[in-house]
């Protein structure tokens, strides 16, 4: 095979993890346009909705989309949750307050994950037969379409609420200006809860989806994908929806050719590699705009 | 006042008269290192639960020259460091004479040299790792050495399956998978064989698709896995996924009854080295298999096997003594106690560690495994 069919094809794999990234990294930057926070607890609630996916799977024998929809309203719920108990309460103390109790707040939920789950590594269940699409030299597999199809039809949805909705007017507003949306007589709450359970739901979905597609999942496998999906909003321009998507499918694409033309052991090392350069060269990121740090 | 003194003797002879007898039987502290969660949990519990019923089963007879063995079992949840403390703990606090354990050779390489700086015996039923053995005359095993599993998959392959082109993908991580990886090569390459492509990943990596996708392009004819079966499983998989229809050829980490769902059934047809089958027809492996079974629902696997191979090993070195408990003497017991019928088959030890006993080539049905080969020593 010639160099290029195989530069596509690893682009594809790319593509596929990388939008699991995107769909993760949209939770990251949601809230951090709205609040300013990282929440590193975002990986923990992605290792989640791969859990209540499995456990609709398997115990209540549902069919895939309502698992999934099940998944992401309890994904939900507890990102909306863990916005109330940890965050909440934080929202006026400095800034390194409530990122060290996002800290905690991740480390608390992969150790009860691991109490109640077990930490054995368990295997998804193989709801949609395995299909390989053959295109010409190139071959898809019908896991790397649903993967991409089911991440770009949230992303496409969830442009449709920040744009076409009240409440993503609301979102906008609150991102904006939240003193100023709070005089305007919306209710930054209820807003800033949204915003956790749209990027919760969002990422539960992404767990699923990388269930489906590796076969495994364990009670730690938020923490990588939560960190680069960091790097990928951070790299698309933290705070910046589309950069976001932009970011996420950027380090999937980079991951994967790291692999297959470098060595494998720099697979976590490109994310970082990523985020120093971004940090040093364009610190608002690709699509974010460039401010000046008002004094 | 005199009755006060009476009643006082009264209870101090009968309190002496129920300690002295349990004072000369004292039982003998063994302590048992294996992951009961973690990424490798059916081992640890194949381990943990082969390991307590060879203990029981001591224990019924009536024990060592009459001492019972007192079993302390600690998770290491598969992970070095959590070994490293439960080798301490054990030796400490609890006091053990000897250890069994930990399971995976990681663990192992982070256990043995405390358990050899402080002068106890650890044998581990199932590490394998070549440098185990090396790190001190404490340390036993009762597996067979990694560069052992390696040589003998890649004989098979050339020999036997007549295969051409191999591609190994490895954890790069993992001394293990490392170790196994170069043995294979050598000997693949040694006896005419070509290897088209060494792909690598790092310990818990879950997506293969980038290095399996190369290795697809160099369309092998085998395609050998050497790591446990949480990696090994998706890796079948996805390999398939990706197109390679090349032969699978995996080794003793395979051997778990969760890597049929996490292979997703693609492992099916694959070959494995591995230190026992339960088709094996000799007695001592039969007699095992029906105590495992009287107590356990699943049939026992290697891990189990082995496990009470080790339990076994220590029997017949703690016989050896007599009953003593002496670091050195069990030291020189566990290296030369030999013809034990375990439930592998008949051990002899050997002094620099390892023991001399057949392997096993299984090939993978979708409802377990089937004996293709035995290779004696």
């Amino acid at each position: 095979m010639v160099w290029y069919t195989i530069l596509i094809q690893q682009i594809i794999n790319g593509l596929a993890l990388g939008s699991v990234y995107a769909l993760i990294a949209l939770g990251y930057t949601m809230v951090y346009g709205i609040i300013k926070l990282i929440n590193f607890a975002h990986g923990e609630i992605y290792m989640l909705g791969a859990y209540f996916g499995f456990f609709a799977l398997t115990i209540f024998n549902l069919p895939l989309i309502p698992a999934m929809l099940i998944s992401m309203l309890l994904a939900a719920i507890i990102g909306m949750g863990i916005e109330r108990i940890a965050y909440r309460p934080l929202r006026n103390a400095p800034r390194i307050a409530a990122l060290i109790t996002a800290i905690g707040a991740s480390l608390l939920i992969q150790s009860v994950a691991q109490l109640t789950f077990g930490a054995s590594f368990r295997p998804f269940p193989q709801v949609i037969p395995f299909q390989r699409i053959q295109v010409g030299p190139i071959f898809l597999t019908n896991r790397q379409l649903i993967m991409f199809g089911v991440a770009i039809l949230l992303m496409v949805l969830l442009h449709l609420i920040v744009h076409y909705t009240k409440i993503g007017k609301a979102m906008r507003a609150v991102s904006m200006d939240k003193e100023a949306a709070l005089l305007m007589g919306i209710d930054v709450d209820k807003v800033i809860s949204f915003t956790f359970a749209v990027g919760s739901a969002l990422a539960a979905a992404g767990g699923i989806l990388v269930g489906m597609y590796y076969n495994r999942i364990d009670p730690y496998m938020g923490i990588m994908p939560g960190l680069k999906a960091f790097v990928a909003a951070v790299l698309g321009g933290i705070g910046v929806i589309p950069g976001a998507v932009l970011g996420g499918f950027l380090m999937g694409t980079a991951e994967n050719l790291v692999v297959a033309f470098g060595s494998s052991t720099y697979r976590d090392a490109v994310a970082f590699a990523v985020l120093i350069l971004v940090l040093l060269l364009r610190p608002s990121g690709l699509l974010g705009k460039r401010q000046n740090e008002k004094v | 006042m005199m009755k006060k003194v009476l009643i006082g003797l009264v209870v101090a002879v009968l309190l002496l008269s129920f300690s002295l007898p349990s004072f000369a039987e004292e039982p003998i502290k063994i302590g048992l290192i294996t992951p009961l969660t973690g990424a490798v949990s059916t081992f640890g519990q194949s381990v943990r639960n082969s390991a307590v019923l060879a203990v029981d089963t001591i224990n019924e007879r009536g024990g060592i020259h009459g001492r019972m063995i007192d079993l302390i079992v600690l998770d290491d949840q598969g992970d070095a460091t959590e070994a490293a403390n439960a080798t301490r703990r054990l030796i400490d606090r609890d006091e053990v004479v000897l250890i069994i354990g930990p399971v995976i050779t990681p663990c192992v390489l982070a256990a043995a040299p405390i358990a050899q700086d402080a002068g106890i015996p650890l044998i581990t039923p199932t590490g394998t790792g070549d440098t185990i053995t090396e790190i001190g005359d404490m340390i036993f095993r009762a597996a067979y050495k990694d560069s052992f599993q390696g040589q003998m998959m890649a004989r098979f392959a050339r020999e036997v399956l007549e295969l051409e082109q191999a591609a190994i993908i490895y954890d790069v991580a993992n001394d293990y998978s490392t170790g196994l990886m170069n043995s294979f090569r050598d000997t693949f390459i040694e006896l005419g064989g070509e290897i088209v492509r060494v792909e690598s990943y790092t310990t818990n990596d879950s997506d293969f698709s980038a290095q399996l996708t190369s290795i697809a392009m160099r369309q092998p004819d085998a395609l050998f896995v050497p790591d446990y079966y949480t990696a090994a499983g998706p890796i079948a998989m996805q390999s398939r996924q990706l197109g390679i229809d090349a032969t699978l050829l995996g080794v003793d980490g395979w051997d778990s009854p969760a890597i049929h769902e996490l292979a997703g059934g693609y492992e099916v047809g694959a070959y494995i080295v591995n230190h026992y089958s339960p088709d094996d027809e000799t007695p001592s492996t039969q007699e095992f298999i029906s105590v495992f079974s009287a107590r356990y629902p699943d049939a026992p696997d290697a891990l189990a096997a082995l496990a009470y191979d080790a339990v076994q090993i220590v029997e017949a070195a703690l016989n050896a003594t007599g009953g003593s408990t002496d670091p050195q003497e069990l030291k020189t017991a566990l290296g030369t106690v030999s013809n034990i019928q375990a439930a592998t088959g008949t051990i002899n030890m050997d002094p620099e560690g390892t023991p001399v006993k057949a392997v096993v080539i299984l090939q993978m049905t979708a409802d377990g495994s089937i004996l293709v080969d035995k290779v004696e020593p």
